[in-house]
């Protein structure tokens, strides 16, 4: 439970003049789930896509273990173990929801050109993947999926979460990170989610959870981590955050 | 650790869905098998039906880049060109069967458009659509002018194929283009299925899905083009092989236009619609002699008729018809069927 898996320090990154995270720094240990609540625009989705790429750092270092992150997202989910979803869910709404989770399942199919297309070939020779839709079919289960073969355009925002949770986790992840994943979502589609959550970090997995919901988080997370306007404010156990000065200013406004 | 609610096997309901393969290839060769029957009367229907063959490749060319993963790419007279002078040169130059234009066709055009490609790759699609357009008219103009290689205007022969001793005949190549179109497209309709189909869809909607997931998006986008880029060769070849000359102004841009259009016109749920497009085109801008030069305008019309009512195509049209047959059969179970 001690071994650093991701660490980050001094990372900042601004949209023009606006300084969305400033000189941040984060660690994330293996087994451990990390809560990261803030208000609007405090930057944790932006902290998120500077970890996995989607948005790169101005200043500051990422590590994976001892190794420096850097270059597109393909490069440090493939390097870091990353699997991530997006607190808009992306999913291709005509598409089914078996076909939008499979993806989880296959990058190792794709990491290199010849790779590629090689799956063109083998794909058109054999289309059919039971043993991924074997894992797809339990994960589903678990997550309280149902109708696997639904276009994702017919679901609810709570369910498309759950979809992106479930392609997320086929990927068999070191470091996920979730953005939002409560949001609008049923009791047991969240309660699979959790389950499924302490489930992987007990094989050593580490959790970083973005959510607004500050009851449902403190409850499941080992530490927590406030963000405000770009900076963490503070960082420790969810106790002790909820308790915190910190904690009343950012979100009541009062204390000083 | 959790039950499994259905076993896989039992999922495909109807014996439709369950076989879904065997049905599609017989479906396919019924319909090829007509056109061989046509194709054995008089001898333009042999050009006609192989002119069909040709467009069809075309369109299933442009269906894993553009229609699955999204990057427009305009330079298919290119690839097509490639095709037929690859076969005119290696058989009038090297005096070999022109057969071998067809692998070389293929590795040229492959290699073109990863080039093309990985040129644009860090910018938008647009500068795809541009620098391939660029492409296509350089290419064009190359065919005019490098007459010591190309013979120019007015083109080059192209020998017909020859193998083991035998000299393919007209006929012979038209069966051989009717069963290509029959094997490529089923090999398209199964690999759309496939992970590697699934991949490049996602990457037309969702490319941050795939990067996310470990997969270079750029990497997926230049693959395919270089398969399409590679089947669209194949029917140039055909082409060649079958009129017995390589022309440029059989490779000008209103390949392009056809190109973009085809599998739009046919549906793009499956690469059948591909064909379906193709077959179209051939009608109405050949067969409709009443409408001589109108024809080309008629398929315009027809193109943004299909585009407005029936945005996934003409076959896509089949598909809310067999939903609602599915549902009658099976007494009203909602959902049921796979794509
Ligand atoms: N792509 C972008 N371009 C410009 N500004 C952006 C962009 N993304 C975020 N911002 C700005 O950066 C700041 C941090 O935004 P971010 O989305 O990271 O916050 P957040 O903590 O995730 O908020 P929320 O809880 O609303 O999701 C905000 O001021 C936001 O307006
Ligand atoms: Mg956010």
């Amino acid at each position: 439970m001690d071994e650093i898996l991701l660490s980050c320090s001094n990372v900042s990154k601004s949209y023009g003049g606006v300084a969305a995270v400033r000189a941040v720094g984060l660690e994330l240990r293996a087994g451990e789930i990390l809560g990261l609540i803030g208000p609007n625009g405090a930057g944790k989705t932006t902290l998120v896509d500077v970890i996995t790429g989607q948005q790169t750092a101005d200043t500051g270092v990422i590590r994976i273990g001892t190794v420096s992150l850097t270059g597109p997202p393909s490069r440090r989910a493939r390097l870091a173990g990353f699997a991530r979803t997006f607190q808009h869910p992306q999913l291709a709404l005509d598409m089914t929801v078996r076909e939008n989770i499979l993806i989880g399942a296959v990058p190792d199919r794709f990491s290199s050109p010849w790779r590629v297309l090689a799956s063109a070939f083998s794909g058109a020779a054999r289309p059919a993947t039971p043993e991924i839709d074997d894992r797809i079919t339990d994960l589903a289960a678990e997550l309280n999926i149902s109708a696997l073969d639904r276009m994702c355009a017919d679901l609810t925002l709570g369910e498309q979460r759950l979809v992106e949770v479930a392609r997320a986790l086929l990927r068999g992840p070191t470091v996920l990170l979730l953005d939002e994943p409560f949001a609008g979502g049923d009791p047991r589609g969240v309660e699979g989610m959790i389950h499924a959550l302490t489930r992987i970090v007990e094989r050593g997995c580490g959790v970083l959870v973005v959510d607004h919901n500050v009851d449902i988080v403190a409850s499941l997370v080992d530490r927590l981590v406030l963000m405000d306007q770009g900076q963490v404010v503070f960082d420790g156990l969810p106790t002790a955050a909820m308790a915190s000065q910190e904690m009343r200013t950012v979100y009541f406004g009062s204390g000083t | 650790m959790t039950t499994r609610t259905t076993p896989v096997a039992a999922r495909g309901t109807s014996p439709l869905a369950r076989h879904r393969w065997a049905v599609e290839a017989v479906a396919a060769a019924v319909f090829a098998l007509a056109l061989v029957a046509y194709g054995s009367g008089a001898s333009f229907r042999q050009d006609y039906v192989v002119l069909i063959c040709t467009y069809s490749l075309l369109a299933l060319g442009m269906y894993i880049p553009y229609i699955m993963s999204g990057s427009l790419s305009l330079a298919y007279n290119a690839y097509l060109g490639i095709g037929a002078y690859a076969c005119g040169l290696i058989s009038t130059r090297a005096g070999w069967s022109s057969l071998w234009g067809v692998p070389i066709g293929i590795v040229l055009s492959a290699a073109i458009a990863v080039v093309l490609g990985l040129a644009t790759r860090r910018l938008t699609g647009f500068y795809l659509a541009g620098v391939t357009l660029l492409f296509a008219v350089a290419f064009q103009v190359f065919l005019l002018d490098r007459v010591s290689l190309t013979g120019g205007p007015v083109g080059m022969p192209v020998r017909r194929p020859h193998a083991f001793g035998y000299t393919f005949t007209r006929y012979d190549i038209m069966i051989g283009a009717v069963v290509l179109v029959w094997i490529v497209g089923l090999l398209l309709s199964r690999l759309r299925q496939s992970p590697f189909g699934v991949v490049v869809r996602l990457r037309k909607d969702v490319p941050q899905v795939v990067e996310s997931s470990g997969i270079s998006s750029g990497t997926i986008g230049v693959v395919s083009l270089a398969v399409g880029a590679a089947i669209g060769s194949v029917g140039g070849s055909l082409f060649g092989m079958m009129g017995g000359v390589a022309q440029p102004e059989s490779f000008g841009l209103h390949i392009i236009f056809l190109a973009i259009f085809m599998p739009l016109l046919g549906g793009q749920r499956s690469p059948w619609g591909a064909v379906i497009g193709a077959v179209l085109v051939v009608v109405f801008t050949f067969e409709l002699h009443i409408l001589s030069d109108a024809g080309t305008l008629f398929f315009a019309i027809a193109i943004l008729l299909v585009l407005r009512f029936a945005p996934l195509g003409l076959l896509g049209l089949g598909t809310p018809l067999l939903r609602l047959l599915t549902r009658l059969r099976m007494g009203r179970t909602p959902g049921g069927e796979g794509s």
